[in-house]
């Protein structure tokens, strides 16, 4: 079909790659510049079109022609070999400038084409441009829809069993859910319900011990509690030691940052810049009292809520930690549709095979 | 800026075009297409990629967005969770637990980057990652990067990573952890700095004979309390090992030796202030780069050390050495006496200078020492790349100082440069 279009008939002359934007406009591109682009190279190596004008490629809704230009600008330049790191460093800063709204559209059309290099690289300007600024500025930059009513907006955290003290219980919620987990006696007497539990368990232990089976389980779990303790004892020597000798430990000044290691994986989770202070939404309350003296702090009145509610807490932390999760997703407004992450992850995102 | 849309746009643009007033209602219909979620093209995941790079505090604030951000964090592939953002270490503990207890557990999490610098105060933050990680049999099984940076936090649940069957890069800075082999089949890189680890009684510390699929290798400014006398690195893969101030019970142990069992090492850099008995069974026949930054006592052991060190590291191309070796080796030119030139394929030499001072005179027994053992290796320039004059370098006088070394052997023209380099500290 195109074997006469391929074959090379002087050593100048190039071989031209024809696409086909969604809007009907054809164009003709060098055959290198084209397949940089995955997507484009795919096609062209699986259907064996796109050496025709009446067979071209059709691209993805998402590119369209002024766009595939900026594309084509780029794969241009990049496909040269030889260059220096700096010279393709100078390059991308000054390619990336341009309005956000084509910002968007490049990262889009990137994204359609598999040409992950500019994926990555418009999804960092993109994410320089959104961190720093209030969710107003966000909106408004991004032409965002503000649909979410203020109460939503109020309490985007919140719990879905709507727990008034769910921020300021989330502390102990934490050391609770731990301790609980690992069966561990509180010195507090306030959970009173869970000392109960425990002496059941102990009491199956002295009904079972020895049996093999169910009670291996409980066992486990009172031996891992020992060891906790003895290594949270540790640990807290430890740390106080660490505390005591911190001025007398002169760690060496180099300061490794994460910059240091490779950037194997995609997410070069490495160079995040630091946030500033968003005046956004705060959902966390400040607390004003201490770790250990957490209980003694606080007012009695305030104590004896508290009492309730971390009763109402104990009842749930007492189930599994699996079920404790299906507990706190269930009744969620929304269903989250698990996202895979696997290689072809971003193939199945597009209707543009469709158009074939 | 109007892109193309269809043609529909166009005639719309078009009929809305009135001299006069066209401006008013064009603007209005201009500001109705630009009224379009810009984001919205792009699907979740790219969503993710972006926000991969932000902490997850303006992450999960970003759920005020709109409905469409609402819950976006909760999927997030990628987490960092970093305290500079909050005033108060215990409001950063319980965003942690807040995040990791809503996050939707049936998604990917590939990514976690903890960084704490203020004192945590249960210090059980870590290990309640760590646990939520191998907990969640989705994350387990995706996780694979995780970066601990947690000032002086102590660790427990370091043992249990090895569940995580894709985990390959792990960072740990600054921790206190007890010494126990890293069992994790799948890791490839593991960075290991400034941290602290409580060593049991045994002889022999060998920490990575578990990860057989080990890679890089880099400790910096760990300290390790013990009173073991080996510290082995047995890891058959491993392409890349930096070792710099390691120190045991907070001094540098001249007792202790390091032993190598790294067979396809391609790169090596050591820097201290002094240099540690080394030692390796097997040549490292694949070695390329080869580095070594040690501000040397002015005395004979530590440069005996080092010398068995170039032993070892003889097979290099790429030798970076800093100028103290140089003048420590100027200073003791006997201990060169009998021993052949360690390296046998040189193919570059630099030093390292920290402060910019008058070019390092190498005298030429030392040169002998160090060059005369690569066939080929041909003096070319002297070069101080900060200064203007480049000063060539006398080829007779190279030559001459070959020709003590017994086993030169001078063929072949392969140009090579001797460079002198700033270091920047």
């Amino acid at each position: 079909m195109s074997d006469a279009a391929m074959e090379v008939v002087k050593p100048e002359m190039k071989s031209y790659i024809w696409l086909q934007t969604a809007d009907g406009s054809i164009q003709q591109v060098e055959e290198e510049v084209a397949m940089f682009c995955p997507m484009i190279c795919q096609e062209v190596l699986q259907t064996g079109m796109g050496f025709s004008k009446a067979y071209a490629i059709s691209l993805p809704q998402r590119v369209n022609p002024a766009i595939l230009g900026l594309i084509l600008d780029y794969c241009r330049f990049h496909l040269v070999s030889g260059r220096s790191n700096k010279e393709h460093k100078t390059f991308d800063e000054k390619f990336i400038r341009m309005d956000i709204k084509k910002l968007c559209e490049l990262t889009s059309a990137a994204d359609s084409l598999q040409l992950k290099p500019l994926v990555d690289l418009t999804s960092r300007a993109l994410a320089r441009i959104i961190e720093g600024k209030s969710p107003e500025e966000i909106r408004e930059t991004f032409h965002l829809p503000d649909d979410l009513t203020e109460e939503e907006k109020l309490e985007p955290l919140r719990n879905i069993t709507d727990d008034p003290h769910i921020r300021l219980l989330n502390r102990l919620y934490a050391r609770k859910r731990k301790e609980l987990k690992e069966r561990k006696k509180l010195k507090d007497v306030e959970v009173e319900e869970e000392p109960k539990d425990e002496r059941s368990v102990e009491d199956l232990l002295s009904f079972i011990n020895g049996a093999d089976g169910d009670t291996k389980e409980a066992r486990t779990n009172k031996n891992k509690k020992k060891n906790r303790r003895r290594k949270d004892h540790s640990k807290d020597l430890s740390s106080k030691n660490a505390h005591e000798n911190d001025t007398e430990l002169n760690p060496l000044p180099c300061s490794y940052h994460n910059g240091n290691f490779d950037n194997a994986l995609e997410a070069s989770a490495s160079k995040h810049s630091r946030m500033q202070n968003l005046p956004a939404v705060n959902f966390s309350p400040k607390f004003e009292f201490i770790d250990g003296d957490i209980d003694d702090d606080l007012d009695p009145a305030m104590k004896e809520e508290l009492d309730r509610e971390v009763e109402d807490f104990a009842r749930r932390l007492n189930s599994d930690w699996p079920e404790r999760m299906q507990i706190l997703s269930l009744g969620q407004d929304r269903r989250l549709l698990p996202i895979s992450m696997n290689s072809n992850g971003s193939t199945h995102m597009y209707t543009s095979f469709d158009q074939r | 800026m109007v892109t193309k849309r269809g043609n529909k746009n166009y005639l719309r643009k078009g009929r809305n075009y009135v001299v006069g007033e066209g401006s008013n209602l064009r603007g209005k219909e201009k500001e109705k297409r630009d009224k379009e979620d810009r984001l919205s093209n792009l699907p979740d995941e790219l969503i993710h990629r972006i926000l991969s790079t932000i902490d997850a505090k303006s992450c999960v604030q970003m759920s005020v967005l709109s409905k469409r951000w609402r819950n976006l964090w909760t999927t997030l592939p990628v987490l960092n969770l970093q305290d500079t953002s909050f005033s108060d270490p215990v409001l950063f503990e319980s965003f942690v637990d807040h995040v990791l207890s809503h996050r939707d557990s049936s998604t990917n999490l590939h990514v976690v980057n903890f960084e704490s610098y203020d004192d945590l105060q249960e210090g059980d933050v870590v290990d309640s990652i760590i646990d939520y990680i191998t907990d969640t049999p989705t994350v387990t099984a995706s996780i694979r990067l995780l970066s601990i940076l947690a000032d002086q936090c102590v660790v427990g649940s370091l043992p249990d990573l090895s569940l995580c069957q894709s985990l390959t890069t792990l960072n740990l800075s600054r921790i206190c952890a007890e010494a126990t082999p890293f069992e994790i089949v799948s890791l490839k890189s593991l960075y290991l700095i400034d941290c602290n680890f409580e060593c049991g009684d045994e002889e022999v510390l060998d920490l990575f004979e578990d990860c057989v699929n080990l890679r890089r290798l880099s400790l910096h400014n760990c300290n390790y309390y013990g009173g073991f006398q080996t510290f082995r690195i047995h890891a058959p893969q491993l392409t890349y090992l930096s070792i710099s101030w390691m120190r045991i019970d907070e001094m540098f142990n001249s007792n202790c030796d390091i032993e190598l069992f790294t067979p396809k090492l391609q790169h090596f850099s050591y820097s201290d202030s002094d240099v540690y008995e080394f030692s390796s069974d097997e040549d490292l026949l694949s070695l390329e780069e080869f580095n070594v930054d040690v501000l040397l006592d002015e005395d004979t052991d530590s440069l005996v050390q080092l010398i068995e060190l170039f032993e070892i590291m003889g097979s290099a191309k790429f030798v970076t050495l800093s100028t103290s070796i140089i003048e420590v080796m100027s200073m003791f030119p006997d201990e060169l006496d009998g021993r052949s030139s360690p390296f046998t394929r040189l193919h570059d030499f630099k030093l390292n200078k920290d402060t910019p001072s008058s070019s390092t005179v190498v005298p030429p027994k030392v040169m002998a020492y160090l060059f005369g053992g690569s066939p080929g290796f041909w003096f070319n320039r002297w070069k101080d790349k900060n200064s203007r004059d480049n000063s060539e370098g006398d080829p007779e006088e190279f030559q001459e100082a070959l020709s003590l070394q017994p086993f030169f052997n001078p063929r072949g023209v392969r140009n090579l440069t001797l460079i002198v380099d700033l270091h920047a500290g």
